[in-house]
């Protein structure tokens, strides 16, 4: 039996983050299925063109937050889960956030990807200042 | 006792701080944190409603009690991901 630890990875950081890299340490031969989220930099939002974006965290709170969803996703049934979060400036298109599970079958995958980013959403403190094509800023509070 | 709060996002550009510094008596619980913030610190008062406390990276009840040394940070609604 696998130490659970060794089986869930939280992680915040400043650079693109590499898919392929986290995908292949999803992979385990007892896992039929590999489920990814990436969250990008949308050109909108409420109306307002979208140029970029800064992600700020409280960083020692953010990391041990996303440290319980991991936990919490492999103890609900995933054999492995991660989440890696993005800080710093983000220009439209890029990945912000990528959450993903590895299990045997889809179904239970679909509904922890959907139950872990709705933690990542309410219970972890890292937040957007969006930059908007007429100059303006604004701090994104709530989703 | 003194206790210093970490700010963040929108309530960070409201006291032109990422930190304050409130006065609180001994054994002050969380919801009495918030209390002198409101009177202290007034540009947050309205923000207050919405926000959370955490203490030591985890969110807080209003009774738990704030330690002195304890770090404590106020979480306005957050929007990662």
């Amino acid at each position: 039996m696998p130490d659970p630890e060794d089986c869930h990875l939280a992680q915040l950081v400043n650079e693109p983050i590499p898919v392929e890299k986290y995908t292949r340490w999803l992979g385990e031969p007892g896992c039929g299925a590999v489920l990814l989220f990436c969250g990008n930099v949308r050109d909108t939002n409420r109306g307002q063109s979208v140029i970029r974006i800064d992600y700020h965290a409280h960083e020692s709170m953010a990391r041990k937050q996303l440290t319980r969803i991991t936990a919490s996703l492999v103890e609900a049934g995933a054999q492995r889960a991660l989440a890696i979060h993005r800080l710093g400036t983000l220009e439209v298109g890029e990945t912000s956030i990528l959450l993903g599970v590895s299990l045997a079958h889809r179904r239970d995958g679909f509904r922890l990807l959907e139950q872990g980013m709705e933690w990542v959403k309410s219970d972890v403190p890292i937040w957007k200042h969006e930059h908007y094509q007429d100059g303006s800023v604004a701090w994104i509070e709530g989703s | 006792m003194q206790i210093e709060v970490l700010l963040f996002a929108s309530l960070k550009d409201l006291a032109r701080a990422d930190r304050i510094t409130v006065d609180l008596p001994a054994e002050a619980s969380v919801s009495d944190l918030v209390e002198a913030i409101r009177v202290q610190y007034p540009p947050l008062a309205d923000r207050l409603p919405d926000t959370r406390v955490a203490v030591d990276d985890l969110f807080c009840s209003p009774d738990d009690r704030i330690s002195a040394g304890s770090e404590v940070a106020l979480i306005p609604p957050v929007s990662g991901g």
